[in-house]
């Protein structure tokens, strides 16, 4: 079993940074991102529209690349959890958890009993299609993978303690947007009730030694966010990348052509 | 049949400017690079391994967005120049065109007779599958194609007053790149014999009323093919892009850690 080596480096207080995909699933792709240093891929199924295949086709193509697949799954479901596992992603994040016991549902779906009750394949595509012995694998997969929960609701707020007290998980993620939607402050990320929300996910996140990670849209942005305390950053989304840099350079074009004629 | 934007721009002299993708064909790229500003999408089928299948997706995808679709075949044969033109490309563009002769073959395959020699087919994706007058619609498809011969070669630079003569070409592509390599001097763009061609290039342009193209790596780049005429600019290849928007993020994201020293050094 292939260590996972962005969990390594955040359980030992290091930082991971890499981009959230949502768009950009094609045979060139990981190994595009990988090229320029990012660690890990966030490929996204909430909002993507991408399902399992293309997936397993991604994280195949991650395969001897050294950077690390993650997948965000639609809910928090065991056939969601456990089959993208299967076939390879390293980590798994999960929205809009609300309750200790989803987070509970998460842990059981991923891990292999005894820790959880996820039904068990190797020599698969999680395991590199070898042969080996099992509880090594076992204690393998348990070690790698890297489970992220979402706070993005003010229930799971209300909940906050309770999920973040939760054995078994990783990683706390703020979903920022989302998390403004559902105070009602649609968006305003200096909105003092969103702010507060965030400092309870920071301090809940320091108590129960859970990795905090958020995306980044912007710079200042994950200058901030770094400076709370967020050791793992997806900075940008595959497309939102290319459209900076082409209007950027689109931008370029037009400003001396105008200035030309 | 819709016309070609892009085309009705360059006949007026004014500039466009688009992008190209080697890489990400997935639906939603037309739509992404369109809300960028860009207002061609070349797609390349030289260097990218793109198939026609694919392609007539990404065209499609462009429909009914105003985002003009063009294509890099592989090869200056009919059957790829006639293949993308019946899915919906609006502009060819073949690269190592070497020749006037080779010039008219790529224009005849791109027209239907007595212009040139394309067979027709009416009723599907070129003409958005609609029915109609067919001597109206062989004329509007005669009038929007753009055909684009790359020059990259010294053989195409040697020709170059006659391939620029040849009706029917509507721009001479500069393959920066292939023309150093083929003048045996790669790479060097300050060099005097690719300045010498170049100047030849834009000089065959200019007699005989044709666009001049390139691509755009950089501001600085684009200024000085501006300042040589130079009107239609693909800023950038879909990979590239996000790869520099990717790095200078992950630029700042390291900064941020180097900004608290804590790392022991050495070691490891």
């Amino acid at each position: 079993m292939r260590a996972n080596p962005v969990k390594t480096k955040l359980l030992a207080g290091g930082h991971a940074f890499g981009l959230f995909a949502m768009e950009f699933f094609t045979p060139g792709f990981p190994q595009i991102v990988k090229a320029t240093g990012a660690e890990f891929i966030m490929f996204d199924m909430e909002h993507s529209g991408a399902g399992i295949d293309v997936m397993k086709n991604q994280i195949a193509l991650c395969r001897g690349l050294g950077i690390v697949p993650l997948v965000r799954v639609p809910q928090a479901q065991y056939h969601f959890i456990a089959r993208l596992l299967d076939v390879g992603a390293m980590g798994i994040m999960v929205p809009l958890v609300e309750t200790a016991e989803q987070a509970e549902l998460v842990v059981r779906s991923a891990h292999f009993p005894p820790a959880g009750r996820r039904g068990a394949a190797f020599g698969t595509a999680q395991d590199d299609y070898v042969g080996g012995n099992v509880p090594e694998k076992i204690a393998g997969a348990h070690a790698r993978t890297l489970l992220m929960l979402q706070i993005e609701t003010e229930v799971g707020l209300d909940n906050l303690d309770a999920i973040a007290a939760v054995p078994g998980f990783d990683s706390l993620w703020i979903g920022f947007l989302d998390l403004s939607n559902f105070l009602g402050v649609h968006g305003d990320y200096q909105h003092p009730e969103y702010l507060a929300a965030i400092d309870r996910i920071v301090a809940a996140g320091r108590q129960h030694g859970k990795v905090l990670g958020t995306a980044a849209p912007s710079e200042e942005f994950a200058r901030d966010y770094y400076a709370k305390g967020f050791r793992m950053i997806a900075y940008g989304t595959d497309f939102t990348l290319l459209q900076a840099a082409l209007s950027q350079r689109l931008q370029g074009l037009s400003r001396f052509a105008d200035g030309a004629t | 049949m819709r016309d070609n934007p892009v085309k009705l721009k360059l006949k007026r002299g004014e500039a466009v400017f688009g992008t190209m993708a080697f890489e990400f064909f997935v639906p939603g790229l037309p739509q992404m690079v369109k809300a960028a500003g860009a207002e061609f999408i070349l797609f390349d089928m030289e260097h990218s391994g793109l198939g026609f299948e694919t392609l007539k997706e990404l065209v499609a995808a462009c429909r009914g967005i105003g985002l003009v679709p063009m294509v890099r075949v592989p090869s200056a044969q009919y059957q790829f120049i006639a293949r993308a033109l019946d899915i919906g490309a609006m502009g060819i563009m073949v690269p190592m065109v070497a020749s006037a002769e080779e010039a008219e073959f790529i224009v005849s395959c791109t027209r239907y007779p007595p212009h040139g020699r394309r067979g027709a087919a009416f009723g599907f994706a070129h003409d958005d599958y609609e029915s109609g007058d067919v001597a109206e619609k062989m004329y509007l498809a005669n009038e929007r194609v753009i055909v684009m011969p790359l020059i990259e070669t010294k053989e195409g630079i040697d020709d170059i007053d006659r391939i620029a003569a040849v009706p029917g070409v509507d721009v001479l592509w500069l393959g920066h790149f292939d023309l150093t390599n083929f003048l045996g001097i790669p790479a060097q763009f300050k060099h005097a014999k690719y300045a010498k061609a170049i100047d030849r290039l834009c000089a065959a342009a200019k007699k005989h009323g044709k666009v001049l193209a390139c691509m755009s790596g950089s501001d600085d780049w684009s200024r000085e093919y501006w300042e040589k005429g130079f009107r239609l600019f693909a800023a950038g290849v879909d990979g590239h892009l996000l790869q520099n928007a990717l790095r200078q993020s992950l630029a700042t994201l390291n900064g941020l850690d180097s900004a608290k020293p804590k790392r022991k050094a050495g070691k490891r």
